[in-house]
C-alpha cells in the first residue's frame, strides 16, 4: 500500500507553466476543487492552524485575557522548565506509556485470538467483552474510585481479603496510584480494542493455518507465525492510536487522583491543564504545550521511519 | 466476511484431541468468568449502590444482603442530574462530531488523492503538520476562537457547534482516508469521468461506496472518542441543558450529591446505553466489525 | 511594580472573637472605572445577568431565589435581571473568567481577592457602593480584604468564615470523650484520635484533606495554629518553617506510628464530608458551613454534629485562617450595569439585615425548608447589625448553637490566606501532605524546604 501512496503522490505529471485563463482552469477541475477545499481550509483555519498559531504567540506573552498582553521573552519557557515537577510529570507520563504499552495491549490481543476460537456463544463473549466500553468513561471512573476504597471493606480490598490478599491502599500510595489508573483503562480499553481485533482476524486467510497444521506446526506456532503477523498492520494503527491516547492522558488522572499522592499521577496534560485552568498562567500553559508538541514532533518521525522500514519488510 | 467459519487457529481435528478438548474447556469456563466479572460485575454493583441508603454503601459496600428501599435516589438523580437530557445530549455530540469528522475528512482527502490541484501538496503538508499536534497546544486558543470567531465576529459558547466544528479538524482521519482512496484503481474514475460524471458524482457514485469499510473505521473512531470527550465539553457547554453525560455526572459528584443519588445516576448513565446495546448490539457489533475488519 | 500593604486590624468579632483580616492592597488601573459615574445613570434601563441560580435538582432553593428576583424587578423597574446557573468552580473558572463569559455579578471564593484586583479582573466598585451607602455598613474587617491602598473597594465579601475542627460527638460518646469538649491543642487531637482508634473500630478517628488543593490550605490552616506564616504578608517570598514541619510531623506521627488516619489520604472537601456524612470520621478541619452541606444535602443526623474552635500548636502569633465568598463584578460591564449589580447584591445577601420583615421573611422561608437559620460564622455587616438581625430572627434559629459553643467562643486571631498566588500555593502544597501520609521515610524538613523553591517560583511568576 505505501507503494500505490509513493506511486500516486509522483504521479501528477509536470505540467509547463501556462499563463493563467481562469476559464480553462475551471473547466480543469479548478473550481472544483475550490469548492472541496473551502470547507476543509475554513476548519482548519478557524480550529486548528489559527490556535495553534495563536498558542505560539500566547506561549511569549504574560495575559489574562483581560488586561492587554505583554511580551516577556522566554519567561514562560524558563519558568515552565525550572518547575521541579516537569521531569516527574514527564517521567510519569512515560510511565503510565510503557505499563500501558506492557500490560495493557496484549490483553486485547489475547481476548481477540481466544473469543475467534469460540464455535458457540462468541456473540455472548463479544457482547461480555464490549459492555465496559458502552458504559459512559466518567461514570466508570466514579464507580471504580468507590472501589479502590483503600479502607479494608473497602470494594476490591473485601474481594481480594476472601483470599487473603490486600488490603491494598490503590491510589492511596505513590506506588501503587499509577497502575491501579492503569488497571481501570485497561478494562475500559480492552473490549472495544478487542472487537476490531477480532474483525481483523476473520479475514485471516483459513488456508495458511491449514498449510501450516499440515507442515506439522503446533498450535502455538500457528499463533505466532500466522495469526499475529497477519495482524501486524491493524496493530501498527492501534499501538498508534494508543500512542498518541497516552501523551494526553488527562480524564483518568483528572478525576482518579488529581495528580497525588505527591504528584506520583501527575501528567504533562495535567500540568498543563493547571497552568493555564487553576492558576490562569495562559503563558506558562501554551509554552508547555510548544514543548509537549515538539517532542511529539520528534517521536512522530521516529515513529514514521520506524514503522516504514517495518512495514515494507 | 464469511459468517460460518469452519476453522481458526485451532482446526477441527485439534478440537477432537482430549487436550486441547480440556485445555480449551478451561480457558472458555475461566475467560467467561472473567469477562462476566469485569463486564457485568460493575453495572451489578452500580444498580445495587443506586437503591441503598447512602450510608450503607459506604459502611458495607460488598454486602450481598440489602434492602432495596430507596428507590427515590433513581427519581432524584434522573430529575437532578437530567441524565435523559445529558445523555440525549451526549448522542448529538457524537452524531455531529462524526458528520463534521467525515464531511471534511473526505472532502480533504478526495481533494488531495483524487482532484489533486497544484497547492494540494501545500494543504496536505498544513494537514499534517498538525497530526502530532496535542490538542492542548491550542486548547486555550482554541476557546478564546469558540467565544468570538474571528471576522465573524460571533460566539459559539453554549451551542452544539462548539463541539462538532473542532471535531472536524483530524488530521489522522484525513491521512487514512487520502491512503485508502489512494488504493482505489484510476481507471474507475477514469470511465466515470468518460461518461461524464463531475467530480461529485465520482466521489458519491464510485469513492464512497468503495469507502464504507474506512469510513466504519472512521466513524466507530470518532463515537468511540466524542462518547469519551469530557475536558472540550464541560468548557464550551456551560449551560447544563446542553451538556454531556461526562460533565453533568462530574459535577453531580463535586457537587452537594449524596452519594446514593450519586450512585443511582451512575447506574442510570450505564444502564440506558446498554439496554440499548443489548437491544442493537447484532447490527452494532457486525457494523464495529466490518469497521475492524479493514487491514489498516 | 507595586506596593502590598497587608493591615492586622483587632475588632470584636460576632462572638467577641477578636478578628483580624488582612487588607490587601493593590495598584490597579485607576483608567478603567475611574471616570464612570460621570455617564452613571440609575434610572436608565440596564439588563445584567447574575449568577448562583440554584440548579433544578433543588426544586425549593430555586423557585425561592427566583421569587427574590421577581421582587427585585418589581421593585426596580429599569432593571431586568438574566439569572443564570453559573456557579464558581475552580475548573473552568479561569477559562471562563479570561474568556469574559460568567455573569454580570456571582459569587467566587475570597481566595481569589487579590489577584482578581492586581490583574484589574475586578472594577472599582467604590462609586456605586458610596452611591447605595453600602460601604459603611459592611464590615470594615472583611473590607479591608478587598481595598486597594487608596481605599478603593473592588468587591463585596459576604459568607465569611474561619477555619475550625469539626467532630462527630457520636463517635466522641462512644470513645468516652465528653462531646462538648472538643480537642483544643494538637496534643489533645493526637491523644484524642488514640483513644477513638481503641474504641471505636472501623471509624478514621482523624481525616485529613489532600486534593483539590484542600491539602495546601489546610497545611497553611496548620501553620497558622503553630503561629507559623506560608508567605510574608506582602507576598514576597516563602516564609515557610519550623511551624510547617511541626504540623507535617504530627500528621506524619498520627498516620505511621499511631495509624489514627484511616487508610484514604485522597480527600478534598467533598469527599471528606461525604464519608463524615457516612459517620466514619471523628474530627476533620472544616468551617461552620460544612454544617449546611452534612445536614441539609447528605442528612447527616444534626444531634452528631460538634465543630470547635481551631486546635492550638503555638504560643504567640498563632491563629485560624479565615476565608469567604467575594461578588466578583464583571470588569467589562458598564456603570450602569455595574450600580445594577450592586442593587442586586445589596438587595439578595443585605437587605435582611437592615430590614425586620425581610429577616423574618428570609428564616421563615428557610426554616420551612428545613435549612439551618442562624449558623455561626462571621458577619458581614458591623456586629451591631448583626446582633439585631440574630435578634430577630431568634425564634427561627433551627441549628443547635451549643453544639457550636467551643468554635463561637473562640478569641483567636483571624489571619488571612497567603496573598501572593494564593491557589497555585495550595496547588504546590498538596503534594508535600500527601507524601507525609503515603510514604513513611518521607524527609519532612527536604520536602517543606523543596516547596519552599517552588512557592518562591511561584510568586516571582506571579509578579511578573
Amino acid at each position: 500500500m505505501t507503494k500505490t501512496l509513493e506511486a500516486a503522490a509522483a504521479a501528477p505529471a509536470r505540467r509547463r507553466r501556462k499563463p493563467f485563463n481562469p476559464v480553462r482552469w475551471a473547466r480543469g477541475g479548478g473550481l472544483h476543487a475550490v469548492l472541496f477545499a473551502v470547507p476543509v481550509v475554513l476548519v482548519y483555519v478557524y480550529f486548528s492552524w489559527g490556535p495553534v498559531i495563536q498558542g505560539l504567540v500566547l506561549s511569549f506573552q504574560k495575559t489574562n485575557l483581560i488586561q492587554p498582553a505583554e511580551w516577556v521573552g522566554w519567561g514562560n519557557f524558563t519558568y515552565v522548565l525550572s518547575d521541579p515537577g516537569l521531569v516527574q510529570a514527564s517521567l510519569n507520563t512515560a510511565y503510565f506509556a510503557v505499563l500501558a504499552l506492557v500490560f495493557g495491549f496484549p490483553i486485547p490481543i489475547v481476548l481477540a485470538v481466544l473469543i475467534n476460537e469460540l464455535r458457540k456463544y462468541d456473540t455472548l463473549y463479544n457482547a461480555l467483552a464490549y459492555l465496559p466500553a458502552i458504559v459512559p468513561p466518567v461514570a466508570a471512573i466514579l464507580l471504580w474510585k468507590f472501589f479502590y476504597d483503600p479502607d479494608a471493606t473497602g470494594m476490591f480490598n473485601t474481594a481480594l481479603g476472601w483470599v487473603g490478599l490486600g488490603p491494598f491502599p490503590w491510589l492511596n500510595a505513590e506506588n501503587s496510584a499509577m497502575p491501579s489508573i492503569v488497571l481501570y483503562a485497561t478494562w475500559a480499553g480492552a473490549g472495544s480494542t478487542a472487537i476490531i481485533y477480532i474483525a481483523a482476524l476473520s479475514t485471516v486467510r483459513t488456508e495458511l493455518y491449514e498449510a501450516a497444521e499440515i507442515d506439522g506446526a503446533g498450535i502455538w506456532r500457528r499463533v505466532w507465525h500466522i495469526t499475529l503477523p497477519q495482524l501486524r498492520n491493524v496493530i501498527f494503527v492501534m499501538m498508534l492510536l494508543q500512542l498518541i491516547g497516552t501523551f494526553q492522558i488527562f480524564t483518568e488522572p483528572f478525576l482518579f487522583t488529581g495528580g497525588g499522592p505527591n504528584n506520583a499521577t501527575q501528567t504533562i496534560l495535567l500540568k498543563i491543564y493547571n497552568y493555564a485552568f487553576v492558576n490562569g498562567d495562559f503563558g506558562a500553559a501554551t509554552a508547555l504545550s510548544v514543548l509537549l508538541a515538539a517532542f511529539l514532533g520528534l517521536l512522530s518521525v521516529v515513529y514514521y521511519f520506524v514503522t516504514k522500514r517495518w512495514s515494507t519488510a | 466476511m464469511t459468517e460460518l467459519k469452519d476453522r481458526g487457529v485451532v482446526s477441527v481435528s485439534d478440537r477432537r484431541r482430549p487436550l486441547v478438548r480440556t485445555w480449551f474447556g478451561v480457558v472458555q469456563a475461566v475467560l467467561l468468568v472473567v469477562l462476566i466479572v469485569s463486564g457485568l460485575g460493575p453495572l451489578l454493583w452500580a444498580a445495587k449502590a443506586s437503591v441503598s441508603p447512602s450510608n450503607d454503601i459506604v459502611s458495607d459496600p460488598m454486602g450481598i444482603w440489602f434492602s432495596p428501599n430507596d428507590w427515590g435516589n433513581l427519581a432524584l438523580a434522573w430529575n437532578g442530574a437530567q441524565i435523559g437530557r445529558s445523555l440525549g445530549n451526549t448522542v448529538i455530540l457524537a452524531v455531529g462530531s462524526t458528520l463534521s469528522t467525515l464531511i471534511v475528512s473526505v472532502a480533504a482527502a478526495f481533494l488531495l488523492s483524487v482532484l489533486r490541484p497544484k497547492w494540494g501538496p501545500w494543504l496536505s503538508g498544513a494537514i499534517l503538520a498538525t497530526l502530532f499536534l496535542p490538542g492542548v497546544v491550542s486548547f486555550v486558543p482554541l476557546y478564546l476562537t469558540i467565544l468570538d470567531l474571528p471576522l465573524l465576529n460571533i460566539s459559539l459558547q453554549d451551542t452544539f457547534w462548539a463541539v462538532w466544528l473542532p471535531a472536524g479538524a483530524s488530521a489522522f482521519n484525513v491521512v487514512v482516508l487520502k491512503r485508502f482512496f489512494d488504493s482505489i484503481p484510476r481507471e474507475y474514475m477514469e470511465a466515470a469521468t468518460i461518461d461524464g460524471a463531475g467530480p461529485m458524482r465520482i466521489l458519491t457514485m464510485v469513492v464512497l461506496p468503495l469507502s464504507r469499510p474506512i469510513l466504519g473505521v472512521i466513524v466507530l473512531l470518532s463515537i468511540v472518542g466524542s462518547w469519551k470527550e469530557f475536558l472540550w465539553p464541560m468548557l464550551v457547554l456551560s449551560n447544563p441543558d446542553l451538556q454531556p453525560v461526562s460533565v453533568m455526572l462530574p459535577r453531580l459528584a463535586t457537587g452537594n450529591s449524596p452519594l446514593a443519588v450519586q450512585m443511582a445516576a451512575v447506574f442510570l448513565s450505564i444502564i440506558i446505553p446498554v439496554v440499548l446495546f443489548a437491544i442493537f448490539q447484532k447490527q452494532f457489533l457486525r457494523g464495529v466489525g466490518t469497521a475492524g475488519g479493514v487491514k489498516g | 511594580m507595586m506596593k502590598l500593604s497587608r493591615r492586622h486590624v483587632l475588632a470584636a468579632g460576632s462572638t467577641g472573637a477578636v478578628a483580624a483580616l488582612a487588607g490587601t492592597a493593590a495598584c490597579s488601573d485607576p483608567g478603567a472605572s475611574g471616570g464612570a459615574t460621570d455617564d452613571l445613570d440609575p434610572s436608565a434601563d440596564v439588563t445584567i445577568s447574575v449568577g448562583d441560580q440554584p440548579t433544578e435538582d433543588k426544586p425549593e432553593e430555586l423557585a425561592a431565589f427566583n421569587e427574590r428576583v421577581d421582587e427585585f424587578e418589581a421593585a426596580n423597574g429599569n432593571i431586568t435581571l438574566e439569572p443564570t446557573a453559573e456557579v464558581w468552580e475552580a475548573q473552568t473558572f479561569q477559562a471562563k473568567l479570561a474568556g469574559g463569559t460568567l455573569p454580570t455579578v456571582m459569587g467566587v471564593s475570597l481566595t481569589y481577592s487579590y489577584e482578581l484586583i492586581e490583574n484589574g479582573q475586578l472594577p472599582d466598585m467604590t462609586p456605586y457602593l458610596e452611591e447605595l451607602e453600602l460601604l459603611d455598613e459592611l464590615n470594615p474587617l472583611a473590607l479591608d480584604n478587598v481595598k486597594d491602598d487608596d481605599g478603593n473597594v473592588y468587591t463585596i465579601p459576604t459568607g465569611l468564615f474561619s477555619v475550625g475542627i469539626a467532630y462527630n460527638r457520636n463517635i466522641f460518646e462512644q470513645a468516652g470523650l465528653d462531646p462538648d469538649t472538643p480537642p483544643a491543642t494538637w496534643d489533645e487531637v493526637r491523644s484524642f484520635a488514640q483513644q477513638i482508634k481503641a474504641a471505636v473500630p472501623g471509624v478514621t478517628p482523624y481525616a485529613q484533606m489532600t486534593t483539590n488543593n484542600t491539602g495546601g490550605w489546610m497545611l497553611t490552616t496548620m501553620t497558622y495554629s503553630n503561629g507559623g506564616r506560608i508567605q510574608d504578608d506582602a507576598g514576597t517570598e516563602s516564609v515557610m518553617g519550623e511551624e510547617t514541619i511541626a504540623a507535617l510531623q504530627l500528621l506524619h506521627d498520627m498516620r505511621w506510628v499511631d495509624d489514627t488516619m484511616g487508610r484514604e489520604f485522597l480527600y478534598d472537601q467533598e469527599g471528606v464530608r461525604q464519608a463524615f456524612a457516612g459517620g466514619t470520621i471523628g474530627m476533620v478541619l472544616q468551617a461552620p458551613d460544612a454544617y449546611n452541606t452534612l445536614v441539609r444535602d447528605y442528612d447527616f443526623d444534626p444531634a452528631h454534629f460538634g465543630i470547635g474552635q481551631l486546635p492550638q500548636g503555638g504560643s504567640g502569633n498563632n491563629g485560624t485562617l479565615t476565608g469567604g465568598t467575594l461578588k466578583l463584578f464583571d470588569a467589562k460591564a458598564t456603570p450602569n450595569q455595574l450600580l445594577a449589580a450592586a442593587k442586586w447584591i445589596k438587595f439578595y445577601e443585605f437587605d435582611k439585615f437592615y430590614d425586620e420583615a425581610a429577616a423574618l421573611a428570609d428564616a421563615e422561608s428557610n426554616a420551612a425548608e428545613g435549612n439551618p437559620v442562624g449558623l455561626p460564622g462571621l458577619p458581614p455587616v458591623s456586629q451591631e447589625i448583626y446582633d439585631r438581625y440574630l435578634g430577630w430572627i431568634e425564634p427561627h434559629i433551627n441549628v443547635p448553637l451549643e453544639q457550636f459553643a467551643s468554635y463561637t467562643s473562640s478569641t483567636l486571631e483571624l489571619i488571612a490566606e497567603p496573598p501572593a498566588g494564593t491557589q497555585q500555593t495550595y496547588a504546590a502544597l498538596d503534594p508535600v501532605v500527601q507524601q507525609i501520609l503515603t510514604d513513611e521515610n518521607a524527609d519532612i524538613a527536604q520536602a517543606v524546604a523543596d516547596a519552599s523553591e517552588i512557592l518562591n517560583g511561584i510568586i516571582e511568576q506571579a509578579a511578573r
